[in-house]
């Protein structure tokens, strides 16, 4: 080759390099791991655990169902009782009838009826029921059903619409409406979508539009024949007479509601459904707007907080109706085997990148929750999102270790990467390719450790091995970029397992640590710089011994100054290669800054504790403590004292905490105020009494007041008696005759007489009866009784008493 | 003085001996015996307090309440009572009758 052909090659490669760089994606640096995977699987297991079921359970039973079918593969119908199930979803369709007129009109009532309908439904048929046995087939339906289902596809909530609509289709599966039904039911949900896409076309879809009308679209596709229309339908039927004297009247009021109605009346399925798909890019905007959060005013609900269920809705429809559209399109077009089409389609797809990293990273802050619809719309959603043949794919790069340590040995300790996508199914190595583009410092970005060469797969483990060791980092965080690029299969190979993507570039964070060392650690004690400054004692200790307290105890008193040295060394790789015979060998010889470098003071006696901070000088750091001065807060109390180095920092395997010798403070005799301090120090220490556990409490009722003594009351009541006898006495003096009372000739009167004065007289034994032992009850009863008696006896007595 | 008096006292005491027939003066006894029952009632809760409340109602409430039953028996007696006529059984057998429910609210009450 001339120099001419190499130079045109040489700029044709850079520029093929350059664009290729320049073309590259974001990928994810994140997955829903394993473990989250399986958390995921106990939430919706948890559904199974109240074997009681019941209407208000079915919608999270679906849910749970599809989220485990996404998540383990296997059903999870196979864990409960089918035909209990079975069993209360006929009860619930055979016997429903709303409780009162008002639950019709509560739309929240509506709402959780109609959940409950579809639901039952959709389970109903995934479990065969009306197959298996016979009694469990739903026979009849029940009439407020059937009124429900009419009203809400008649009616004007979007979210009613698809709801009734979908039970009724999953009910029709079951043949069990007539045909006249049927037909009923089918003209009504295609009008009703009919009238919401008019009314779509009416008004600004930033203000009315719902979530729905892309779940009724996918609806009417699935369960329409692709060539019908509303008006086919419509003309079908035979009272055409009776069709368009409805439609007159209705009509009116549609055309001034809705104008572009008719059109929608007239279009084929196909028709409506390209209509669709045309919103899907308005309704994609509104989702990225906001960060993939979605606010809710602009679907036709309340509050304004981003909604998870929204965008997994929205995702999940999107996906369905792409299908479905290229379902429909597989019969008139070629299906194209190509690679060009992804390669510049950024005006056909929905999202770009960012939007779907944006969606993705949404999704992946809520997959630790534990609320069942929650973990569908999630599940779901990452599910949607993973669809290819819709989206762009997504790429997840994660690494299994966060950090590695420099002690390690290179090749046994390499960072392993598992190139996924979004629930960590590793791509197929036949397609891929994995190069390590960078590994540089996150403080120095321009250094790169590597350049960019190819991974090979590890085959046992199906990850990448990023042996990062080898290029001898020294402590610190390190970015790792990664680019994943499609590789073709070779010729031959019949299946082609992914799709073609531009390549994908993933940063990981990643933190290199390493050992670390204390050494020259000196405690001086000294005077004052005021008093010459001179040094009293000095002792040198080697890490990680204590000073032995056998020799004469390290004394520091009031006046002395004490000051404590010491140098920090931190492992770094070692440059030479002659030491990497068996692995990877460090030398510990490296001065560094830590974060954290300090003494802790405990006192042994009351167990207090004081911190004071190393100052860095010269990469030697410096304590000094002088204990005079309140600065140090030492609070005057004199004894024996445990001196700790605490050091710490992000690279230190471990970070020090090294008790390292005992001192004796000895302050002396205290003035006043510095004896407040130490007692209001050691105050300080004991836990305020109203934290403490305090006594319980033992109720007692009120005590009864005083009574007077038995003696007055006793008195008093002798002295009640006085009365009656004034009132006997009284009598006696006045006189009272007898001469009424019926002659003994007349027994009947006599007797009467008596059974009266008896019967009061029992009226009073009575009360008293009542007073000691007798219910209200029984002695209203008595009463009852004797009052009869009385009044009839009372009755003759008096007639008699005129004769 | 006192002489003119207790004369005035004896004309009215005998005015009333020679008006009233026995069975007003039979009911005037029985009003006394309520109204002095009521009254040492009341002294005695006003001497020693009046702990449980509710049987000093009860006590109170049956002496007054009968008090006021045989006033209105004794109006309905009184042969010099023109303006209401009730025959004497119907005014009985009415004080009798609330006298019994009287006297069951009054048992109820005494705790």
């Amino acid at each position: 080759m001339n120099s001419k052909n190499i130079l045109f090659l040489s700029i044709f490669l850079f520029f093929i390099l350059s664009t290729n760089i320049n073309c590259s994606t974001q990928g994810l640096n994140k997955i829903i791991t394993s473990d989250e995977q399986k958390k995921l699987i106990e939430t919706f297991e948890k559904t199974l655990s109240s074997k009681d079921f019941k209407k208000e359970n079915f919608q999270s039973l679906l849910q749970s169902s599809v989220g485990y079918q996404i998540l383990s593969g296997s059903s999870i119908w196979s864990k409960i009782q089918k035909e209990d199930l079975c069993q209360e979803i006929k009860t619930f369709f055979e016997d429903f009838s709303p409780n009162s007129e008002e639950q019709y009109e509560s739309q929240k009532a509506i709402w959780t009826t109609l959940n409950s309908l579809q639901s039952g439904s959709i389970i109903y048929n995934e479990l065969q029921c009306h197959t298996k046995k016979k009694n469990n087939k739903i026979n009849k339906l029940s009439p407020a059903i059937k009124e429900l289902l009419l009203k809400s596809i008649n009616g004007k909530s979007s979210r009613n619409i698809y709801l009734g609509g979908q039970t009724f289709f999953e009910l029709e599966k079951t043949k069990i409406f007539n045909e006249k039904e049927t037909d009923e039911f089918r003209k009504a949900t295609l009008k009703s979508f009919a009238k919401m896409l008019a009314l779509l076309e009416e008004d600004d879809p930033e203000v009315e539009f719902s979530q729905y009308i892309l779940e009724l679209a996918v609806l009417v596709v699935e369960n329409y024949d692709s060539e019908t229309s509303y008006q086919a339908l419509a003309d079908d039927d035979n009272d055409i007479i009776d069709e368009s004297d409805k439609t007159e009247s209705e009509s009116e009021d549609d055309e001034e509601e809705y104008e572009s109605l008719e059109g929608y009346l007239e279009m084929t399925i196909e028709e409506l459904l390209e209509n669709v798909l045309e919103l899907i890019p308005d309704v994609a905007n509104l989702l990225v707007e906001n960060d993939g959060q979605v606010t809710q005013s602009f679907f036709n609900d309340e509050s304004g907080k981003p909604d998870l269920e929204i965008t997994s809705r929205v995702l999940r429809t999107f996906v369905k109706l792409k299908k479905l559209s290229i379902k429909l399109n597989k019969d008139e077009e070629e299906e194209e085997e190509d690679e060009d089409e992804d390669e510049d389609g950024d005006d056909e797809e929905i999202f770009t990148e960012e939007d779907l990293i944006g969606l993705a990273e949404f999704l992946f802050s809520r997959k630790s929750t534990q609320d069942i619809s929650a973990a569908y719309n999630v599940i779901t959603g990452l599910k949607s999102l993973d669809e290819d043949r819709v989206f762009k794919k997504l790429i997840c790069i994660t690494a299994d270790k966060e950090e590695l340590s420099i002690k390690q040995k290179s090749k046994k300790n390499a960072m392993n990467l598992l190139v996924s996508d979004l629930f960590g199914k590793a791509l197929p190595a036949d397609n891929i390719e994995v190069f390590l583009s960078r590994f540089s410092p996150v403080s120095k970005p321009e250094q790169s450790l590597t350049s960019h060469f190819l991974i090979n797969q590890d085959r046992k483990s199906g990850q990448y091995a990023a042996d990062l060791l080898a290029y001898r980092p020294s402590i610190g965080f390190y970015n790792l970029e990664v680019r994943v690029s499609y590789k073709p299969p070779k010729a031959g190979t019949a299946n082609k397992k992914l799709r073609p993507f531009k390549p994908v570039d993933v940063t990981i964070l990643t933190k290199i640590v390493g050992p670390v060392k204390v050494s020259d650690l000196e405690i001086v004690v000294k005077q004052p710089k005021s008093q010459g400054g001179s040094v009293l004692t000095r002792n040198k200790i080697k890490y990680p011994e204590t000073l032995n307290s056998a020799k004469k105890d390290i004394v520091v008193n009031r006046d002395n100054v004490l000051s404590i040295s010491f140098r920090v060394i931190a492992g770094q790789p070692s440059k030479s290669s002659k030491k990497q015979k068996a692995g990877f060998q460090q030398s510990i010889n490296n001065l560094i800054e830590t974060h954290q470098a300090m003494i802790k003071i405990t006192d042994l006696e009351t167990g207090i504790e004081r911190y004071f901070l190393a100052i860095q000088k010269t990469k030697k750091y410096q304590c000094t403590i002088d204990i005079n001065s309140n600065d140090g807060n030492m609070d005057f109390s004199s004894g024996k004292y445990n001196l700790e180095l605490i050091i710490g920092n992000f690279f230190f395997e471990k970070s020090i905490q090294w008790n390292f010798s005992q001192i004796k403070i000895n302050f002396g005799d205290l003035s006043e105020g510095e004896q407040k301090i130490l007692d209001l120090s050691i105050e300080n220490q004991k836990i305020h009494p109203d934290f403490l556990i305090k006594d319980e409490i033992k109720h007692i009722f009120n005590p009864d007041p005083k009574r007077p003594p038995k003696v007055v009351s006793n008195a008093f009541t002798g002295i009640m008696l006085i009365p009656f006898l004034l009132l006997i006495i009284l009598l006696y003096i006045v006189g009272f005759n007898l001469k009424s009372f019926p002659s003994l000739k007349n027994p009947i009167a006599v007797i009467t007489n008596l059974t009266f004065i008896a019967s009061l007289a029992f009226i009073v034994l009575l009360f008293l009866a009542y007073f000691f032992k007798l219910t209200m009850f029984k002695t209203l009863f008595y009463l009852l009784i004797i009052s009869v008696i009385s009044s009839v006896s009372g009755y003759f007595t008096l007639r008699n008493l005129d004769k | 003085m006192t002489e003119n008096s207790f004369k005035v006292f004896k004309r009215i005491f005998d005015g009333y001996k020679n008006s009233a027939t026995q069975s007003l003066k039979i009911i005037d006894c029985f009003l006394l015996f309520q109204f002095l029952t009521g009254i040492f009632q009341f002294v005695y809760v006003f001497l020693v307090g009046k702990f449980p409340f509710n049987s000093f109602l009860a006590g109170f409430i049956s002496t007054v309440g009968s008090f006021v039953l045989t006033i209105n028996l004794r109006t309905l007696v009184d042969p010099e009572n023109k303006e209401t006529k009730v025959s004497i059984k119907r005014a009985f057998v009415d004080f009798l009758i609330c006298n019994v429910i009287l006297h069951l609210a009054v048992f109820n009450y005494i705790g």
